[in-house]
């Protein structure tokens, strides 16, 4: 009996420090449980180790205007994403079922738009790149509402974070900084620089929701069902949502579900096309 | 890889019988070479041939103790090393994928940029490196190529040649002012032909006549038959530094690997341990794509 009543006592201890609750406020110890919740703090030294993510997932999209107008709705046949926060940059391409193929990059403070092939325009006849340098913004934004790059925007934010507590969740707010490109998560954040990012973390320290107000449109990104979506053989234990929604001014212009990712660093690189370098 | 994991398990196991006090003797404690030692090696005046050109002879070691390289990983006061293998939280799995996440990390300047048509295939090896469907050349027990192979850690240098050797393996550069062989007469090799001259007291050995089938790194960086490497070494008093360039038509532009430096062995009567063979028996046994 005392053997059943010790086993008991010992399940609710470890279930207790297995379901971290998520109103802590102390910033360093948010940080790390944030970081810690996704995967990305790797090896004994524990450091962010998650710099480049490709991500494959379907859904419906609207357009984002550079204003932050939306387009119509359209079904998405397929969606392959890639994220390099060490470049740092984003590429993203979607086939629709329409047959429509857009590929949209942003890297560093450049944007455009690849014709045909992934990587247009870097090599003579592979493709064409088309520059779309007033995307610049709202494509960083879209990089950096992600859950793993509001958790690096937060960490680089440093002191000026606020943690608080809000209907029983975990806020951490803070402004969109700009890095230094010796630094292995290069932020380069651009026009949003000072920008307030707020993110709602769920009961596990993971985010579950990401907003930001720019050029006076609500940003909102909700992120549920985390999971490492790595295929079966090849786990990392690095969590990423698999159901994201974003809306613009309450207005839904993306409704994703993530089917696979690769969390392993894969090889992602966005050098910045000639021609479109020359807009410059 | 599997003489690191081999290295890596004899450590382990070492580590496993020696006490606190040993191991922070032999890892902890003075004397660590590190900025200040090289400080010093480097203040030492450069050796030079009779011909006036700098002497690289000798055995070259690293310049981190074992200490800096694993701090986090010893515990001095129970002198446990357990995290060295089982990953942050004492799990093998962890480990290995701790390693294979921590180990593709490469700053976007160091990763080589490939054209885009060959993306697919980087990535493609990178997942599959330890499988027979892209196996890394250098996990079945293929010389690393160069200019992977790195700095050498030990040179013998005569007026017409330097012999540079590695663990398992030994490259000559050719001093004397010859050419490369005409293209026609390359025979495709692993570690290429090199020839070197000196500019000022910098070495610069060039070498091409690869196979194509060396990687230039780890995560699925393949290589062509086109690949031409140039290295520079320079000695300043004990220390010398290597760097590398490699120019390929598959990259969009030139891949640097370096700065690397090291330290002469202070050691009068310097040794080098026979290294273990290097015997691929894992393949038929890995059953995920994870590999660290």
């Amino acid at each position: 009996m005392r053997r059943y009543a010790a086993g008991f006592g010992l399940l609710i201890v470890t279930l207790a420090a297995a379901v971290p609750q998520a109103q802590e406020t102390d910033r360093a110890r948010v940080f790390y449980n944030m970081a810690n919740s996704l995967g990305m703090l790797r090896t004994v030294r524990e450091v962010d180790s998650v710099m480049t993510v490709e991500v494959w997932g379907r859904g419906t999209i609207r357009d984002v205007a550079a204003n932050g107008a939306l387009g119509p709705e359209t079904q998405v046949k397929s969606l392959y994403a890639q994220f390099a926060y060490d470049f740092p940059g984003m590429r993203v391409e979607v086939v629709r079922t329409s047959g429509q193929r857009t590929i949209e990059v942003v890297s560093g403070t450049y944007a455009w738009n690849e014709i045909d092939k992934l990587g247009g325009g870097l090599e003579p006849g592979y493709g064409s790149a088309t520059p779309a340098m007033d995307q610049v913004a709202v494509r960083l934004l879209r990089m950096w509402m992600t859950p793993f790059g509001a958790v690096k925007a937060a960490r680089a934010a440093g002191d000026q974070a606020k943690v608080t507590v809000e209907g029983g969740r975990t806020v951490v707010t803070f402004p969109l900084v700009e890095g230094k490109p010796e630094q292995t998560v290069y932020m380069v954040v651009g026009e949003l620089k000072g920008t307030p990012m707020k993110m709602t973390l769920d009961d596990r320290y993971r985010p579950a929701q990401v907003e930001v107000t720019f050029r006076g449109r609500k940003y909102v990104n909700t992120y549920s069902n985390y999971g490492d979506l790595n295929e079966a053989d090849l786990k990392a234990d690095i969590f990423v949502p698999a159901h994201v929604v974003a809306t613009v001014d309450g207005q839904t212009a993306l409704d994703l579900t993530i089917d696979k990712t690769n969390t392993y660093n894969p090889y992602v690189i966005m050098p910045v096309p000639p021609a479109v370098l020359k807009t410059r | 890889m599997k003489q690191r994991m081999v290295i890596g398990i004899g450590a382990f196991v070492t580590a496993l019988t020696l006490t606190s006090a040993q191991i922070a003797a032999q890892f902890g404690g003075p004397p660590a070479p590190g900025a200040a030692a090289m400080k010093e090696a480097a203040s030492r005046p450069t050796p030079k041939r009779p011909d006036g050109v700098p002497d690289f002879t000798g055995i070259w070691v690293q310049t981190r103790s074992r200490a800096a390289s694993v701090p986090a990983a010893l515990d001095t006061t129970t002198g446990s090393y357990k995290n060295v293998l089982q990953g942050r939280t004492g799990n093998p799995v962890d480990f290995e994928r701790d390693s294979g996440v921590s180990q593709r990390v490469v700053p976007r300047e160091a990763r080589p940029w490939y054209k885009p048509q060959y993306w697919e295939r980087v990535q493609f090896n990178d997942v599959h490196g330890h499988s027979a469907k892209a196996p890394d050349p250098e996990f079945l027990c293929m010389p690393p190529g160069v200019p992977r192979l790195g700095i050498p850690q030990e040179i013998v240098q005569t007026d017409r040649h330097m012999i540079f050797t590695y663990p398992l393996h030994i490259r000559r550069i050719y001093i004397d002012g010859r050419d490369h062989p005409p293209e026609e007469q390359w025979l495709g090799t692993w570690l290429g032909y090199s020839v070197g001259r000196w500019e000022g007291d910098t070495l610069v050995i060039s070498t091409v006549d690869f196979n194509g089938q060396e990687w230039l790194g780890w995560p699925g960086w393949f290589t062509s038959p086109d690949k031409k490497v140039t290295e520079r070494m320079r000695r300043v008093g004990n220390t010398l530094t290597w760097e590398a360039e490699v120019s390929d038509s598959l990259l969009l532009q030139p891949w640097k690997t370096g700065p690397v430096t090291r330290m002469l062995d202070a050691n009068p009567r310097p040794e080098i341990e026979e290294p273990l063979p290097c015997v691929e028996r894992d393949l038929q046994h890995i059953v995920t794509r994870e590999r660290g």
